[in-house]
Order: structure tokens, then sequence, then C-alpha cells
């Protein structure tokens, strides 16, 4: 038995059967990551005013990785041409140059969640809030998280990007009076408080300055410090109560509606580029044969393969603004 | 016969031509998303706007414009048949239905702090 | 070039090869490709999911009949695979709140998304539409296989669900959060883990797993967890079906098919494909979102300041939304009514005009009013969401949508209605079936009318108004639709008719106790019950002079039950003893019966052509009542009877 149209296109609808199929796939997937970006508009709109983190991301990881989705994206198409044109070694070489690309792709995104993952932040208990707590405090763990199972404090040493509750100096003056004179102080300054405020300033009982100075180890850190882009070497150390700690953890999904969000679109984006170099790397090393025997029938199916891979490359293209830059 | 055949060489040679212009075109379109890429991230740091939904109108409006380039070019839609036209009608009308009507919701809502 | 050729040929001809050779009993029973194979892999499934989703019903209606006595007969059974007293859902053979609720979640769960989904659009519509559209077989073989196995297990897991530490879940069909959320939660990472306790509990030390590890087995292996694992199967196994039915009815149909000569049937799994396309993914997005909230605590649907048992909740960070739940849930949800709807007006519409021998009324404005729903369909959910504090402007936009979508329906029902008019009925069972269909629903659409409205809706929201309303839409109503179907197409699938007089006296006694236990829904809705009192209402004053319905519900309940058996008995003594037929036994003309007996795998022996419209029943001037579509025409057509359904 032959299903009709498997090869050949049909007449009628000029198309072949798995075109059809992709992109049908594709409308599902336009719903399935439309309710995720529905669900970022209606987490966004609805935080309270100036406690959505914009911009807390490190763009530059971001940013190389859209510029390989980029390129994978013309050489699986370059690839889909070479195939029509029977030039199977250039054909092989772009597919390949595509399965390098995922691969690169998905180890920065790894070293983005792995920094993620090394990231501590604490919300400080305020019964005069509705929602039980107030101020954050963010930063890196001095030592191991499990050092501290018997103190009854944490030694942090605090992020001097994010001043409070992930404000920008526009936002500050919105809040308390200690944040506003905080503004104040950066407007007397006269530059950026993304760059150069004089570090952050805590207002809660449980959070208390040490004087110390501590000197992040990880490579973000460092490469940060070496474009420029980070003007403070060391942060400062802070003592955080323990008994004052409304709810504690890493950068986990589970600590804001922010990172899960992040987490969750990335996520599932970081599965669907799994399962599409899987596609094309079987296309490229185990179907190959087909390359001589029914050329039709496999530049379909590099066709098919590359339209899903356009598409995860599309969704990343709104994924980078909204979750890095916006 | 013979009429046929060379008829299908010319048809052919005529083909590999038109593949092969578009090699160069994909290129041309792949720096075009590159520096759409790069405004995305340098514009914030080179126009301040004092309302942030501009940025966010903004860094929204670059990014349609590069799904447009990738959809249009990469995924042959700027030549594709009437049906799969239709089919993405469908799929944009139902993300559309979902994005308007919960964002309208979210608007027009009497208890704002369960939101 | 010629080479080239060649080697295509070659291809086509050793693939073709590759299919023809024996197959063993796992490939033709178990893992099948064959269309039909699977359509009846759904088909069985469907059924027991059918028949287990009522027996929980059962349950629940002894609970509120008598609330606080034992269950009789299989309440220490349920106490013991629930986990004895400890597990807390039966004492002493009495059903305790935790299990009703649990009863009542899985009740609609199984119904809508196990029981009637996959038997009116995945089993019908794999088995039957491929038939009516002369396809050899669906687009996708191997994908249509993989869908079945991703339907499977989430069966599976969705019914062993109730054997997890704490039961199944409890948060309602709809799972709002932050109930759902917080329900279950995981007490501790060394639980004890528990078949029952017959077997004893199952100690998983063993394994060796970290706490964290533990922690992470226990938020999955919860009801409310696997409940949303389920479902993420189930919808997965629908994306690659609903894909699967487009390509094959736009690429497979059979030359000559054109859109307007389809049968009814195949337009509406055709639009019904369309719906599960694309409503279902955000509630797949939903899903893996509240699974999130659930295994890695993150709060997407988790208000800031949420109180549960008097304590801040301090381990979720909030922000979230719990309306979000409620949108991308409805979402999906209204549109998955007409998901349900649609495949049995599909299979009461070829019923109705195979044996009312005559074309169905308007089968255009059919098609049209069908297309219409679909459409509108996607943009009526948030009449479910009145009571969340929605402002007037969107409510008046959706009640506007929603007594709008009302004219599509009537449209299809009113053209089913008049198609029996003028017409030879035969009053066999499936036309039974299909005739009693039409009031049924009629009754449950136009109860919804007043639904449509806030006002209204405001204050029958929640009652059990809305229980019998949506019931009769989906038990009198689109379970007859199906009977129907099982009823006209067992010839199809066994070469042998279902016996006439045990299908009557399924049907009878069917019809009136469907109406016993819907028709008083009405009145104790109206009268203000809440659909998830556990007791039945016993313990409030407002439902003393309508208390005494609910044993007339739940005795009729019974006797529903005692009336299922001659269908079970019919199903399955028919299979060997029922009568023979060949291979057209109702005249029909739609293609479905036009291959021959067993159909092969690929359908028809020789490629098909279709020469007329779906429904050329009582042609003037033909020589037989029933022009099937593939007939050729011989002579010059006597006049424009072909042109009528062009």
């Amino acid at each position: 038995m032959q299903i009709p149209y498997e090869v050949e296109e049909r007449p009628d609808t000029g198309v072949y059967n798995a075109k059809l199929g992709i992109w049908l796939f594709l409308a599902s997937e336009i719903m399935l990551f439309g309710g995720l970006f529905s669900a970022y508009i209606f987490l966004r709109l609805g935080a309270p005013e100036g406690s959505w983190p914009d911009h807390i991301l490190w763009d530059l990881p971001g940013l190389i990785n859209t510029a390989i989705l980029i390129l994978s994206s013309v050489t699986v198409v370059l690839s889909y041409i070479y195939v029509k044109l029977g030039d199977f070694n250039k054909f092989r070489i772009c597919m390949i140059i595509t399965l390098v690309s995922a691969v690169a792709f998905m180890g920065i995104k790894s070293f983005e969640y792995n920094g993620k993952f090394k990231h501590f932040g604490a919300f400080m208990k305020d019964t005069s809030k509705p929602q039980g707590y107030g101020e954050q405090i963010t930063g890196h763990v001095i030592g191991d998280l499990s050092d501290y199972d018997d103190k009854d404090y944490i030694l942090v040493a605090a992020d001097s990007r994010q001043p409070i509750d992930w404000l920008s100096a526009r936002e500050l003056k919105k809040q308390s009076p200690a944040h506003q004179q905080q503004a104040a102080e950066l407007a007397a300054l006269g530059e950026d408080a993304h760059d150069a405020h004089p570090g952050p300033v805590f207002n809660h009982p449980g959070i208390i300055a040490t004087g110390d100075k501590y000197k992040p180890k990880s490579w973000e850190h460092k490469i940060k410090v070496a474009l420029g882009k980070e003007k403070h070497k060391e942060h400062d150390v802070f003592k955080v109560m323990k008994d004052q700690i409304f709810r504690q953890s890493m950068f986990t999904p589970g600590y804001n509606a922010y990172f899960a969000i992040y987490f969750t679109m990335t996520g599932l984006h970081a599965l669907h580029v799994i399962g599409g170099a899987l596609v094309l790397g079987y296309f490229c090393f185990f179907d190959h044969k087909r390359f001589f025997t029914n050329r039709k029938h496999f530049a379909n199916r590099i066709e098919v393969g590359g339209l899903f891979w356009h598409f995860v490359d599309l969704v990343w293209i709104f994924l980078f603004p909204i979750l890095y830059l916006l | 016969m013979s009429e046929e055949v060379t008829h299908t060489e010319h048809d052919d040679s005529h083909e590999i031509e038109h593949l092969k212009s578009h090699i160069k075109f994909y290129w041309i379109i792949f720096w075009a998303l590159i520096v759409g890429t790069i405004l995305t991230v340098g514009v914030p740091y080179l126009i301040h706007f004092e309302n942030h939904t501009y940025n966010v109108i903004l860094g929204l409006a670059i990014a349609t414009v590069k799904a447009t380039l990738v959809s249009l070019f990469f995924m042959h839609l700027s030549a594709e048949k009437k049906l799969i036209y239709g089919m993405i009608a469908l799929a944009v009308f139902g993300a559309i239905a979902l994005f308007i009507l919960t964002a309208l919701a979210y608007w027009d809502h009497s208890l704002s702090y369960y939101w | 070039m010629q080479e080239a050729t060649h080697t295509k040929e070659h291809d086509a001809h050793s693939d073709e090869h590759h299919d023809h050779g024996p197959q063993s009993f796992w490939r033709t029973w178990v893992f099948s490709t064959d269309h039909k194979v699977i359509g009846l892999q759904y088909a069985v499934t469907a059924m027991l999911s059918l028949m287990g989703g009522f027996l929980m019903m059962i349950l629940m209606r002894w609970q509120l009949a008598y609330p606080g006595d034992p269950i009789p007969l299989v309440g220490n059974i349920l106490e013991n695979v629930t986990g004895g007293a400890e597990g807390g859902m039966m004492i002493d053979g009495v059903m305790q709140p935790q299990f009703y609720n649990a009863l009542g979640a899985m009740h609609g769960t199984i119904m809508v998304f196990l029981g009637v989904v996959p038997l009116g659009f995945a089993a019908f519509g794999n088995y039957v539409m491929p038939l009516q559209v002369g396809a050899p077989d669906m687009a996708f073989p191997r994908l249509n296989m993989a869908s079945f196995w991703s339907f499977l297990p989430g069966a599976l897991i969705m019914f062993l669900s109730f054997l997890v530490p704490g039961g199944a879940a409890k948060s309602g069909w709809t799972s709002y959060s932050p109930l759902a959320a917080v329900a279950d939660p995981p007490q501790s990472p060394t639980q004890e883990w528990f078949i029952s306790p017959s077997l004893g509990p199952i100690d998983l030390s063993f394994l060796g797993l970290p706490a964290d590890g533990a922690l992470f087995m226990a938020s999955i292996f919860n009801g409310q967890s696997l409940w949303l694992v389920a479902m993420i199967f189930l919808i997965s196994s629908s994306l690659l079906g609903s894909v699967n039915v487009i390509v094959t009815i736009v690429q497979l149909r059979a030359k000559g098919m054109g859109w307007m000569r389809m049968p009814y049937f195949t337009w509406a799994i055709f639009v019904t494909s369309f719906l599960l396309l694309l409503a279902f993914p955000p509630l797949e997005a939903a899903g893996i979102m509240q699974l999130m909230d659930r295994v890695a605590h993150t709060s997407f649907f988790m208000p800031a300041g949420l109180y549960v048992g008097g304590e801040v909740l301090n381990s979720y960070s909030g922000g979230g939304s719990p309306l979000l739940w409620q949108h991308l849930f409805w979402f999906l949800g209204h549109p998955e009514v007409y998901v349900i709807l649609l495949p049995a007006f599909g299979i009461v519409a070829e019923v109705i005009a195979c044996n009312t021998r005559k074309p169905l009324w308007g089968y255009k404005s059919l098609v049209y009013g069908t297309i219409a729903l679909g459409l509108l369909s996607f943009v009526v959910w948030a009449h479910h969401m009145y009571m969340t504090g929605m402002g007037a402007k969107v409510s008046a936009f959706f009640q506007t949508t929603t007594t709008i979508i009302s004219i599509p329906s009537v449209i299809i029902l009113t053209a089913l209605l008049i198609s029996l008019w003028g017409g030879a009925i035969r009053f066999n069972t499936p036309m039974l079936f299909a005739t009693a269909f039409l009031p049924m629903f009629g009754i449950g659409g136009l109860t919804g009318i007043p639904l449509a409205f806030s006002s209204i809706g405001s204050y029958l929201h929640d009652s059990y108004y809305v229980i019998g309303h949506f019931h009769y839409v989906v038990a009198p109503g689109v379970m007859f639709g199906l009977f129907a179907g099982v009823y006209h197409w067992y010839p199809k699938v066994t070469g042998r008719k279902m016996n006439e007089l045990l299908g009557k006296l399924h049907f009878w006694p069917t019809l009136i106790c469907m109406n016993l236990i819907f028709a008083p829904m009405f009145i104790q809705g109206m009268a203000g019950m809440h659909r998830r009192w556990y007791d039945g209402g016993e313990t409030y004053e407002l439902s003393a002079p309508v208390l005494h319905w609910n044993v007339v519900m739940t005795i009729a309940a019974f006797v529903m039950l005692v009336a299922q058996l001659p269908f079970i008995w019919n199903f399955f003594t028919a299979w060997r003893y029922g009568q023979k037929v060949g291979t057209n036994p109702w005249q029909a003309t739609t293609l479905d019966w036009q291959t021959p007996f067993p159909a092969p795998h690929g359908n028809f022996d020789k490629p098909v052509t279709v020469y007329r419209g779906p429904y050329e029943y009582s042609v003037p001037g033909a020589d037989k009542d029933y022009t099937p579509q593939n007939e050729p025409e011989v002579q010059p057509a006597p006049a424009k009877v072909s042109s009528k359904d062009k």
C-alpha cells in the first residue's frame, strides 16, 4: 500500500503531505508558545509597579546565541538548496554547521543557567506589606550555603548592579525616603545607576553591612569586568539574619515570576532545539542514502525539518528581546 | 520525445540558476537579521526614552521585522500555496483571539489585586 | 535523469513490498499502523474509560442520596484499594469528602478526555473518516500509531493516580489554581508508597535517591501532578491526531471528492481537528506551568500573600495570576465543547440521512454552520468566568458572542430536524438513538442560553443547573450520538448486525433514566444547590425543598447502569453470533460502505473515483433508492439531480 502524495505534490492543493503536516504542527506550536507569551504578558502587566526586573540578564550570551541561531537558520536553508542542486558535500557541510550551532547554543544556554543556579536571593520579612515580605537582597553567598547550616545568618556579597528590588535609578525616586536619598546621591554623581552607583543600600534590620569586600569568582563576573560592563570588581558583603528571611532560594524558576517565565520559556525552547537537532542529525548521518536514491523525497524531508528549525529560530527572535532586553 | 527532453533540460538549467541566485540572497537576509539584532540591543543604550514603554514597542517592532524576514524568505512564505496561507491565517486568528481577549479581560477587571 | 526515475520507482516499489509481508500479531493488532485497527484500539480504550467514569458517577450518586451510609457491596473493597482508614478516602465503607472530590474531578476528566472525545473524534474519526474520503489510510500511519501510544499512557496514568498516596486529583476537572497548585503537597521525602494495604507499603529507599530527588519524586507522584502529566500526554496525542486528520482530508481525498461532496461526518471531524489543533496547545502550556508551580515551586498562578490554613504561604514567591489559568483552561475548555459535540452531530447526520432514505436537508448550511461554530468557539470562553470579577464591558462582549454562537448550533439542529420531514424512516436502533439525540441536545442547548447572560450566570454559576445543562448536551446528547454510531458502524467492522431487540431494550430505559437523572438537576440548581457539595446538600437549609430529588436521581442512575447490560451483552455476543450481513447492510451511499469486506489494509481494491454528492437517496428515476458516491453515471444523467449537492 502506498500513501498518495508522500513525495509528489497533489495537483489541486500544490503541496505534499508532510509540508501541510509540518505547517499544521507549527500552527499548534504558535498556539503553544502563544499560551506562554500570554502568560508573560499577564505576569508582567500584573507585577506591582517597578517590581518587574527589566534588563537584568546579561545580554551578551543572549546576543551571541541569537547570532548563532540566525547563522544556523541560513545554513539549514542553504543545505536545502544544495540538496536541490545535487551537491551532497556542500549539503553536508551546511548541515554540520547547523548541528554545531545547535550544540553551541545549548552550551551557552547551560553556561547561563549554571550562573543563575549559583546566584542567591532572599526576601526579607515585612509585616506591613500585604504579601508578607519587603526588601530583597541578591548576590553570591560567601562560601557554600550549607556552610551556614549551624549559624543564624548568611554572608552575602550583594550585587551592586541591582540596587533594591531590581529597581533602576529612574524608578528609585518612587520609593521610600532612604531610596529617594540614594537616588539624589546618584543624581549628584551624574552617572547612570546601572553602572556606577555607590553600592546597594538596605533598610531592613535583618540586613547588616559588614564593611567587608568580596571578589566574585565566577566567569561571568570576570568577563564583565574585562569588558568594562561591571565597574565594581568587588562587592559589599552583608550579614543576612536567617530569622528575618521570609523566603530564600537560588535563582531557580521558583525565585520569582520573572525567573519562572524565563526558565519555562527558554527551557521549552531548548527542548525544541534538541528535538530539531536530533531530526536534522538523523537526516544528515543516517538517512543520507536517500539523497542518491530518491532526491525529491530527501529534499522534502530537509525542507520540512528546516521549516521546524526556522520556527525555533523565530521563537528565539521574540524570546531574546522580551527576556533579555525589555 | 526529444523535444520534451530538451524542454526539461532547459527548465532544469533555469531552475539551477534560480536556486543559485537564492544563495546570495539568503546571505543578505542573514546580514539584515544580524543588523536587526544589534539594533535591538544597541538602541536602548543610544536613545534613553523617558517612558520604558517606547523601548518595549521599539524592541518588539524590530523583532517583528526580523520574524517577518525569516518567515518570508527562509520559510518560503513569500511564494507559498494558498492552502498554507489559510492554515497560518487560522493560527494567527487563534493567537490574536488569545492575546487580545485575555488582555482586554485584564484591563477591564474589577478585582485588580488578584491579577 | 532516467536513472533517477528508475531508482525512484524502485524505491516506491520496495516500500510497497515491505508492507505486504506477513505481519505478526503485534504488528497487526498492537503496534498497528492501519487506521482501522487504531480506531478500534481507541474505541476499546474509550469505552472502558466511559464505563469507568460511569461507575465513579454511580459511587458519587450513592453518596449524594445517602450521605454517611456505607456503600453497599464495594465499600470495603474501595477502602482497601485506597489505603484503608489511614488513606482517609473511605472509613468503614463510608465515602469521605476527599474521595468524593477525587471522584468528581476524575469523573469529569475521564468522561471528557478519555471517553467521549477519544470515542467520537479518535475512534470514529480514525475508522470512518479515511474510508469516507476514499483514502487508503491516514496520511501519516506511523504518526497515527504514535498518537494512540501517547494516548494510552496518559489514560493509564490518569486511572492509576487513584493509587498514589493522597489519591487522585481533587481540584475539579478544571483544576483551578491556586487550589490545584497547593493540593496534595508532598508531605516529606520519606513518605511511604502504597498500592494497597494488603500488599503493604513499598519502601522506595532502596533506590538510594538523595533527599532532593525523593522530594522531587514525591512532588510528581501525587494526584494533581499525575493529572497534569497525563493531560500533557493526552494533549500531545490529540495534536498528532488532529494534524493527521487534517492532512488526510485535504490531501488524500479520492478523485472527484470535492469539498462539497464530502459526507457531513467528515466535515465535522475536519472542523473538530482544527479546534483540537489550535485550542489545546494553550492548555498544554498551562499544564506545563501548573506542573512547574507544583514541582519547581514557581508562581505562575500563585498571587502574592496567599493564606493557606491561616498562614501566609512562603514557599511561593507570588506575583502570579490565578485567572491566567482560567483563561488558558477555558480557551481550550469552550472549543472542547464543540470537539465533543461535532463528531456526534456528524454521526447523527449520517444515520439520519441513511435511515430516512433521503438527502440531508440543507447540506451546505450544515457545513457552513459547522465552520462558523468552529471559528466562533474561539471567542466565547470567558462566559465561564463571569464570577471572577470581570468588568462589564468584557462581560458584554462575551455574552454577545455566546448568544451569537447559538445561531449556527440552531441551524445545524434545525437542518437535521427538517431532514426527518417526509422521509420513509426506518426506526432501527441507531436511528432511535439519532432521533432521540435531537430533542435531548435541544434541551441541553436551550438551557444554556440563560447561562450566556452574565446577570443570570452569576446566580446560576456553579449550581446544579449548570451540571444539568452540560450533561444534557453530553450525556443524552452526545452519548446518544455515539451509541448511534456504534450500532450503525458495527456491521462495518464485524460484518454482523447487533441485535435489534436488545438494542431497543438498551435504548428505551436509557432514554427515560437520562431524563430522570438530569431534569431534576435544573430544579435543584434553580433552588440554589451548589455543584460541589459532597453530602448532596443535606446540611444546607436551602436545599430542603428539593432534597428528595437526590434519591430519584440516584435510583434512575442505578437503573441506567442495569440498562447498559443489554448493550454490553449485545456488543460481545453479536461479534460471534450476530446476524451476518453484506458489505452495505444499511444501503448507504457514502464511500465507507463501498469497500470489500473485511476491508483490507489499504481499504480499497482499486483507486476510487467519486461521481456524485454524499446523500443521493431515493433519486427519482434511479433503479434503486440509493446511489453510492463512486457509482459512475452510465448514461446521460436523468437531469440535474446530481447538481443539487455540488
